[in-house]
């Protein structure tokens, strides 16, 4: 078998490491670009979801290169937001494009149907002991973790970085090193060097620095390609940013211990929401808007990114006037599709880190005086 | 400042505001044999109005499906009408493992934010994942939020029976009669077609624009899935590889197949919601399954606030000679 996933931020990095630990044949979609979202947007129901023209643009680029791939991976869901249907959609495309002959594997959250995951699961492991699995989830795992925590620091260190870009590099070549790693003790070395690199490039903190928040859909929130490298900019503007939703978590309440209801950012964010929003409206919806809540003291203002359509971001975007007014917390909401351009992101987050900067001095000058 | 109306008793009761639009075409039955029940004075929005759908517009945030902009119109016309509560029900599930869709669930919340100094919004929750006892309580819970005594709560709960049953009304009264009696000059030449669509929108003629008038204008006798059993839409739902999640979604495309295999039908209009999620999907789907049994043809229009009636017109007409021709 040789196998294919959808590519989601780091989420590749650990997922490719299980795999062929598993004794399969991988292949990695390459990075999300411009030609991915077009390719997918020309395939794909015009008012599909922007993640899921993505990820068909990305299966297609793959098929392109490897003709041969045979099985796709990917998580499934039961609603009620269009997630858990994209697998439907996109095997129905593929079939018409000619890619009748790939298998589906869909982790169904295992709410849905216990059954049905642990047969996804038999369906991946060809032979393997028990213990040969944990280990290879074990490994795959410590590595989406170790990105994670890195990811979160280059977060933080890219607002201060004293040359432009540099923050980029050493991730970039994390990712590199971390997927070729075959120990526990490497990744962890790996991520040691990486977070030590990463505090000697930065300059001392000039107290100017904003702090964003960023919640929103999973997908555009963790996929760069999807969101035309927003962290990135927020970065390059100086503002230092704090994502709610890291691979780690999703994958955790998502595909992994779903069935304990292990929710890693605790109710928290759930009570948070609920004077604005009291009921959970699929994906991220209600968790973006009880973040809002939650970290309105803690930064100076919330980026909430959304794909056309999403149908939870609607809803959380519908409420949250009400949050920034309550809380003084100033949110700018984004939404992404194949026609988004790239200028006027950037000069709204231009503006909205302006403001974001004015709002903060006037703060510091208020409580001086 | 709200004017007191009062029961027979002279005892003054509240005036409920309900929005004829979305849940409503689905569950009114039910609303209202509950608000009956506690004595309620009932205040109905009017059937929608393009100034009714201009003031969701403003309201609704922009990418919203237009069914949602047209509920904010009417919550807007409510609070105009000196009501003590609107009634905004959060529908969940009517069915077992399935939704309805997000914006049902966030529905109250989405209206409280929006509309301008509304009366209060009572949200009961009608989710058959709750156990009856909750689902109950949640009932009594908004009853004793307006104002009502438990014993009245009880009776009306027992009046109004099932919270998860469904009664489509897909025709507004205005198009009942004209389709009824075919205001059609050569009953022969008739044509029949599978409508397909959210009841919420195939009943308003304001969100639809006027589609259901002009097949009527144009000698066709629409046909829409309440006319289905569902029993037999449930077949077909078992028969697909994924158990579709959104009951209603599920419908219309079970709908679409039995549609496209039966003979008395000409052909397929699919009504799509602009923004709306389901239909984004399970659309294409369905064209796909309709084009997969065989020849039936399909239109699929795309709604929006921008649809004029004249370009909708256009293609309706090129469609139903089209299918006319193939007829003959
Ligand atoms: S969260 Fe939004 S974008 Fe993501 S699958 Fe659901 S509806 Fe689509
Ligand atoms: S099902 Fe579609 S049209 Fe209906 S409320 Fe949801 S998104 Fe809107």
């Amino acid at each position: 078998m040789k196998i294919t996933f959808p590519r989601l931020g780091t989420v590749h990095v650990g997922l490719k490491s299980v795999l062929e630990d598993l004794g399969h044949e991988v292949v990695v979609p390459p990075r999300i670009t411009e030609e991915t979202v077009n390719l997918g947007a020309k395939h794909a129901p015009e008012t599909a979801c922007f993640p899921l023209k993505i990820n068909l643009g990305s299966f297609l680029e793959v098929f392109r290169e490897h003709p041969d791939v045979d099985m796709i991976v990917m998580a499934g869901g039961v609603g009620p937001c269009r997630f858990g249907y994209y697998f439907r959609t996109e095997q129905d495309i593929l079939t018409d494009l000619g890619y009748g002959h790939v298998n589906w594997v869909v982790m169904e959250p295992p709410r849905g149907n216990l059954r049905q995951s642990l047969d996804s699961l038999g369906a991946l492991n060809d032979g393997c002991s028990t213990w040969q699995v944990a280990a290879a989830l074990r490994l795959g795992w410590r590595k989406l973790v170790a990105m994670d925590d890195i990811l979160k620091t280059v977060h933080r260190v890219r607002a201060h970085e004293t040359q432009r870009g540099a923050a980029s590099r050493i991730f970039r070549a994390a990712v590199t090193q971390m997927e070729n790693a075959d120990s526990l003790q490497e990744v962890d070395q790996i991520a040691r060097q990486t977070l030590r690199r990463l505090q000697n490039i930065c300059r001392e903190d000039d107290g100017d620095t904003v702090r964003v928040a960023i919640v929103g859909e999973i997908y555009v929130s963790m996929e760069p390609g999807a969101n035309l490298h927003i962290e990135e900019a927020l970065g390059y503007l100086g503002a230092e940013i704090h994502r709610t939703i890291m691979v780690t978590d999703w994958a955790k309440e998502n595909i992994l211990l779903d069935f304990l209801r292990w929710d890693s950012r605790g109710k928290d964010h759930k009570e948070a929401a609920k004077p604005y929003l009291n009921h959970f409206v699929g994906g991220e919806g209600q968790a973006s808007v009880g973040s809002t809540v939650l970290l309105a003291d803690a930064v100076d203002g919330v980026v909430h990114l959304m794909p056309f359509t999403c149908m939870p971001e609607i809803v959380a975007q519908s409420v949250m006037p009400q949050v920034s007014k309550d809380y003084d917390v100033p949110v700018l909401t984004l939404v992404f599709d194949e026609h988004t351009g790239r200028a006027g992101v950037l000069t709204r987050l231009e503006a909205f880190v302006d403001l974001l900067r004015r709002r903060r001095r006037k703060k510091g000058q208020r409580s001086i005086g | 400042m709200s004017a007191v109306s009062r029961n027979a008793d002279g005892v003054s009761v509240p005036r409920v505001g309900f929005c004829r639009a979305l849940l409503y075409h689905i569950q009114w039955d039910f609303w209202k044999e509950y608000l009956d029940g506690l004595g309620a004075e009932i205040v109905l929005s009017p059937p929608t109005s393009k100034e009714m759908l201009s003031d969701g517009l403003k309201l609704a945030v922009d990418d919203t499906c237009l069914p949602v902009k047209a509920f904010y119109g009417h919550a807007q016309w409510l609070t105009t009408e000196a009501v003590d509560f609107m009634l905004v029900p959060r529908l969940v599930s009517l069915e077992k493992h399935t939704y309805i869709c997000p914006k049902f669930m966030g529905l109250p919340d989405m209206i409280r934010t929006a509309v301008a100094g509304p009366p209060p919004v009572i949200d009961p929750k009608i989710d058959i994942r709750q156990s009856a006892l909750r689902q109950r309580a949640s009932l009594m819970n908004a009853a004793s939020d307006m104002g009502f005594s438990p014993r009245s709560a009880r009776e009306a709960i027992q009046q109004a029976g099932s919270p998860y049953r469904r009664k489509m009304r897909t025709m507004s009264s205005r198009v009942k009669p004209a389709l009824k009696c075919g205001h059609s000059s050569s009953k022969q030449s008739a044509m029949k077609m599978a409508v397909l669509g959210h009841p919420y929108l195939l009943a308003d003629d304001v969100t639809s624009a006027g589609l259901m008038w002009a097949l009527a204008d144009m000698d066709v006798k629409p046909v829409t899935l309440e006319s289905v059993d569902d029993e037999i839409l449930q077949e077909y739902l078992q028969d697909l590889p994924k158990k579709v999640f959104w009951s209603e979604g599920g419908r219309l495309l079970a709908a679409a197949r039995h549609f496209s295999r039966r003979d008395d039908i000409d052909g397929i209009i699919q009504v799509n919601a602009f923004g709306c999620g389901s239909d984004s999907l399970l659309g294409e789907e369905a064209q796909r399954r309709v084009r997969q049994e065989g020849s039936c043809p399909i239109l699929s229009v795309s709604l929006d606030e921008h649809s004029g009636e004249a370009g909708l017109l256009t293609r309706l007409e090129a469609f139903c000679d089209m299918v006319k021709r193939k007829k003959q």
